[in-house]
């Protein structure tokens, strides 16, 4: 089943997303990547005020039988954490792209941006795993 | 072809299928020139009955500790085991599985395991536990990372002189390539841990053992306080090795605010087996669970609510996290830990008490009968279990070889690990010490120190001799009764 | 089935704490004489238990029949066809179990005397001798207690020789993507970082993604061979010349030597040093978990840093060494630049004692057989699967085989669903999700001890459920359901912790 993919948001490779608002980024899991881990019972995030390193992991996030490293998709300093999602897993599943976020990034170098993947690139990169 | 069950028909049929023309075309994928071109070096196969003399002759070469009354302890003991446990861990059922991975097919080896960790943190007066370690330097070592990694600042644990020299020999091998630093805290003359001689301000673990290698009963509480002096915001971690026979009549590590308790379990349930398998126990915090090592298992429901029970908190595991994990540790101790198991349950509440009191009550009269004789002197005041160092007014090693010549094998000469304790002998007493065993030692004892004193500084080659025909020489003083 | 004793909340059996009546007697240990002093006079109160401990209070009947009912609900060697990857699991003969239980060797002391168990040291010296002959690497220390402590050690002293060499300048091994778990984490305990080396597209080291990632960081390689997806790595010269030409050394995970035994010895194809699961290759019983034994093989090179203590023979008998002379052997401690002890006391003796007298019932030519039946097998499996099942690297295979489950997939099922079902057909599942770097993956390890029937009859389940999942894939996804319990809430187990039994005396 084709999971979503907005248009309207830039991801990594490593199944992350990114919304930007000025120089915010705001950062969650896509839904496939939600999909793939299944049955998510564990989150570990960072504390606001924690530097943030493109490609380098945040966080960790677990279902029975993984262990999912969270990149962050571009660097800066974290203002933000979602606490709620730690309490209730579901917000990330039920809403992966909305109430399931989980940090925000105040931008370092927002020229990161365009290393990101287009929604068009990411679902091409899925199909491909679904494959492989 | 010893276990194989093919025959040569069933041989050429599944070639045939797999469309090849000889066993040897199999291993094709194997370069040539990196097959072995000669058979291996080994003895010729010997038929079952060929083993079993063999090894019975073998055996024979080995002195038991069924053979003549022992007080040899110091971290592995002659214990009563019931005589349903060996009958039960060695069904197939239990000794022919896997870890329990696929939890359906494994409901038995899961309950035990739960079982094991409910008994096991009733013991220590934790709350959780895991499916057990190698053994106890092993488990004091994972206990001491995993307090490096939740206390997060210390760079130093400190370790008590008065925990065993095999357990601190294994941390210091573990520690050699780490950041850690790991620093001896002597014991007091009284033979506890000298907590006025704590010192350090990035200490992340205090390390202890109670009843000590020595034997002796550690003030509890004062260990817990000693650690909190150090840094009362960011408390170290308080690890107590503990014997978990002791644990039956001593208030247990969890009651003075211990952190984690590890220890050897061979004393529950399992032959001395020349020091392994044996197997770790490892008790801590509900807190710690996602920085425990090793298996847990935990009970859930199955699709219709019916009790069952899985391995849980995998993702800590090497086989989930890999260079993350929270430990190397991938096959443990299962049927050792399963015997531990079956020997607390039959045993029992009352059965477990009774062997701890019994184990001290001798001690304590073993001890007081031994230091009647002359030159013969207690070493450490503090309390003690079942463990008691004598200073005697001979070297130690010389008379432990007289005393088993003469039908009895005294206690660990401490010289073993200790070179300036040369005089020093330390008795282990358990429940299945008797009263006439301790009598026995007594008398041998009192002969050879009359006979020292006579013959003080007299022929090495004597003693030479008798050594080397000991094992044959020896003769069985009398049927064991136990 | 109803239990007898308290009846839990629905029909699973008891447990022990369940079973428990306060006052009931089990076994009972020996009496404490009379005549003794009195407890208070040898303990202060206050070193004393306040309170009960919790432990059960069960008769020596209720006992038995609590852990044969346990024992009941396993799948085993003994039971069934266990063809579970990477983990070995052949027959295990129980003559060993009666040389174990000699009390000569079960009832010694790992502090008595060395001239006390001279048999003992018989044992390992013989053992040494004939993993080093197995391995063609001369060396040999039988302390670590399990697979992945055998690495740990190995790594260790790799790393103190290079500590010697060049200090600090080498903190990197080398990691294939499809090796065992404990070998990146074995790694990191050891002070080293893991560096991943790709799986080529036929399943073997990526040799050119290995030459980028060797740098003069680099202290060692980590590789399983034959590799986690049953394939003898066919570089594996070229690989270990590189790395001594680099000044690193290739470390062997020997997990599956039981492919290789008298057909190829590690120390021939360049390792430099390896371990050896002794309850895999060498048949010991894998205890469900435990306990195994570890030993490890190395070359001239490593030998001065292998554990303490090491065993010494210094008055070689001649002629059939039935002869064990009180002082034939010792044990030493005296090599200073010795990596230490790794465990207490000696080793996993007992299941030392198991391996030697295994590899005894062998001798040269069955040695061998047994690879070659294991492969024979392996390679059975494999045709007899492949119509049904998609092998991701379809080459003939050495002791175990990796199916996928990607053609069951289409209808919605999945390797855990054909894993539950093969239970309700009798047989204990393969390894799944293992490798990681095969999707779905469905890790066949036959052994060398099936017969041809068994084989046949578990290529019929197999059928049966490719037959199934496209017909009736639902009934996969039920599976199990003839077992004791059906799947479990694995989720709720980490969300909700039950780590420990709540309950007292039968009383919930």
């Amino acid at each position: 089943m084709p999971q979503e993919v907005p248009k309207n948001l830039r991801y990594t490779t490593t199944h992350e997303w990114v919304s930007v608002d000025g120089s915010t980024a705001t950062v969650g899991i896509t839904a496939y990547a939600v999909e793939q881990l299944s049955d998510l019972v564990f989150i570990e995030l960072p504390s606001a005020g924690a530097g943030a390193k493109r490609a380098a992991a945040f966080g960790e996030i677990e279902s029975t039988k993984t262990v999912s490293e969270l990149f962050a998709p571009v660097s800066g300093t974290i203002t933000e954490v979602n606490s709620a999602v730690a309490d209730d897993l579901d917000l990330i599943k039920n809403s992966p792209y909305g109430d399931g976020w989980l940090v925000r990034i105040d931008l370092s170098d927002s020229t990161e941006l365009e290393k990101l993947l287009t929604a068009e690139q990411y679902r091409t990169q899925i199909a491909e795993e679904d494959h492989g | 072809m010893a276990y194989v069950q093919h025959t040569d028909d069933d041989i050429r049929a599944m070639l045939r299928a797999i469309g090849v023309d000889s066993l040897e075309d199999l291993f094709e994928s194997i370069p040539r020139d990196m097959r072995l071109d000669r058979p291996l070096r080994v003895p010729p196969a010997r038929t079952e009955r060929e083993i079993l003399s063999h090894f019975q002759e073998v055996a024979s070469a080995n002195l038991s500790l069924d053979d003549v009354p022992s007080f040899l302890g110091a971290g592995v003991y002659h214990r009563f085991i019931p005589a349903a446990v060996d009958y039960l861990a060695s069904r197939g059922e239990f000794s022919t599985a896997y870890t329990p991975y696929q939890p359906e097919v494994s409901q038995g080896t899961l309950q035990a395991i739960f079982e094991y960790q409910t008994l096991i943190a009733r013991l220590t007066g934790m709350e959780i536990s895991n499916a057990s370690m190698y053994e106890a330097g092993t488990a004091l070592v994972e206990a001491t990372l995993m307090a490096y990694a939740i206390h997060g600042a210390g760079k130093t644990a400190l370790i008590s002189e008065g925990v065993h020299p095999e357990y601190r020999h294994v941390l210091e091998t573990y520690f050699r390539n780490h950041p850690v630093r790991v620093e001896t805290v002597p014991v007091g003359e009284d033979g506890r841990t000298d907590t006025s001689a704590l010192r350090g301000g990035d200490v992340f673990a205090f390390v202890c053992q109670s009843p000590s290698f020595f034997g002796v009963v550690e003030d509890g509480p004062a260990l817990r306080q000693a650690a909190d002096r150090l840094d009362p915001e960011r408390r170290p971690h308080l690890i107590v090795a503990a014997d978990p026979i002791s644990l039956g009549i001593l208030a247990p590590p969890g009651s003075y605010g211990a952190d984690t308790v590890v220890g050897d379990g061979q004393a529950l349930g399992n032959d001395p087996n020349l020091g392994g398998p044996t197997f770790g126990f490892f008790a801590t915090r509900a807190s710690h669970v996602r920085k425990i090592p090793g298996r847990v298992v935990g009970e859930t429901r199955d699709r219709d609510g019916r009790r069952g029970y899985v391995l849980t908190f995998q993702t800590r595991e090497q086989h989930i996290r890999r260079e993350r994990a929270t430990s190397n540790i991938c096959t443990n101790q299962g049927l050792c830990c399963l015997r531990g198991a079956m020997a607390l349950a039959l045993l029992g509440e009352s059965g477990i008490r009774r062997a701890a009191e019994a184990s001290t009550r001798l001690a304590h009269f073993a001890r007081d009968r031994l230091c009647e004789l002359p030159g013969v002197k207690e070493v450490f005041a503090a309390p003690f279990f079942q463990e008691f160092v004598l200073e005697l007014p001979v070297p130690a090693r010389p008379l432990y070889r007289k005393l088993l010549l003469d039908g009895v094998r005294g206690g660990l000469p401490l010289e073993r690990y200790f070179p300036e304790r040369q005089n020093q002998m330390m008795f282990a007493v358990t429940e299945m010490t008797t009263p006439e065993d301790i009598e026995r030692l007594r008398d041998c004892l009192e002969r050879h120190l009359r006979g020292a004193s006579a013959t003080r500084g007299s022929k090495q080659g004597a003693g030479k001799r008798a050594r080397r025909g000991a094992a044959k020489k020896l003769a069985k003083p009398r049927a064991r009764k136990s | 089935m109803k239990q007898s004793g308290v009846a839990p909340r629905d029909d699973s059996p008891p447990t022990i704490f369940e079973r428990s009546r306060p006052g009931r007697r089990g076994v009972e240990p020996p009496p404490v004489p009379s005549g003794l002093p009195e407890l208070d006079d040898c303990l202060p109160a206050e070193l004393l238990r306040r309170d009960p401990i919790g432990l059960p209070e069960v008769g020596e009947l209720e006992g038995v029949r609590h852990y044969t009912m346990l024992s009941q609900r396993n799948m085993a060697i003994d039971t069934n066809f266990y063809p579970l990857g990477s983990c070995t699991m052949k027959y295990n003969p129980r003559v060993n179990e009666a040389v174990a239980t000699l009390p000569g060797f079960r009832k010694a002391h790992p502090l008595q005397e060395a001239w006390e168990i001279q048999g003992w040291l018989d044992v390992f010296w013989r053992l040494e001798r004939l993993l080093a002959e197995i391995s063609g690497l001369p060396h040999v220390s039988l302390q670590p207690a399990a697979g992945a402590h055998g690495e740990l050690t190995a790594l260790m002293m790799i790393r103190a020789l290079l500590e010697e060499r060049e200090p600090g300048a080498r903190r990197v091994v080398l990691v294939p993507d499809s090796a065992h778990g404990t070998n990146p984490s074995s790694c990191t305990i050891a002070g080293f970082s893991t560096r991943e080396i790709r799986s080529g597209k036929d399943g073997t080291v990526d040799l050119e993604d290995f030459n980028s990632k060797l740098g003069d960081d680099v202290a060692a390689m980590m590789i399983t061979n034959p590799n986690t997806l049953g394939l003898f790595e066919p570089r594996i010269g070229e690989i270990s010349r590189a790395l001594h030409d680099a000044g690193a050394y290739l470390y062997m995970d020997g997990a599956n030597m039981n492919a290789i035994l008298g057909v190829a010895r590690p120390g021939d194809f360049g390792v430099d040093i390896m371990h050896f699961n002794l309850h895999k290759t060498f048949s010991t019983p894998h205890g469900g978990g435990g306990p195994g034994a570890g030993p490890i093989a190395c070359v001239d090179e490593l030998e001065p840093y292998l554990p303490v203590p090491r065993i010494e023979r210094v008055a070689p008998t001649a002629g059939n060494g039935a002869s064990t002379d009180e002082n034939e052997y010792r044990l030493c401690e005296d090599f200073p630049r010795s990596i230490g002890k790794v465990r207490s006391y000696l080793g996993n003796s007992g299941i030392l004692l198991r391996a030697l007298a295994y590899i005894m019932a062998h001798g040269p030519e069955d040695l061998r057989r047994i690879s070659e039946a294991a492969v024979l097998n392996a390679n059975y499996l494999r045709v007899r699967l492949r119509d049904e099942f998609h092998l991701p690297f379809d080459a003939p295979c050495m002791h175990e085989v990796v199916f996928t489950a990607r053609r069951q997939k289409e209808h919605g099922v999945r390797a855990l669903d054909i894993a539950k079902r093969l239970i309700d057909l009798g047989f204990h599942p393969p390894t799944i999700y293992f490798p990681l770097v095969v999707s779905e993956a469905l890790m066949i390890e036959p052994t060398e001890t099936e017969t041809l029937q068994t084989l046949d009859a578990f290529c019929e389940a197999m059928r049966t459920i490719a037959v199934e999942s496209r017909e009736d894939p639902e009934r996969l996804r039920e599976a199990p359901v003839l077992q004791p319990v059906k799947r479990l809430d694995e989720v709720a187990a980490v969300k909700t912790p039950i780590l420990v039994c709540a309950c007292e005396d039968g009383r919930s």
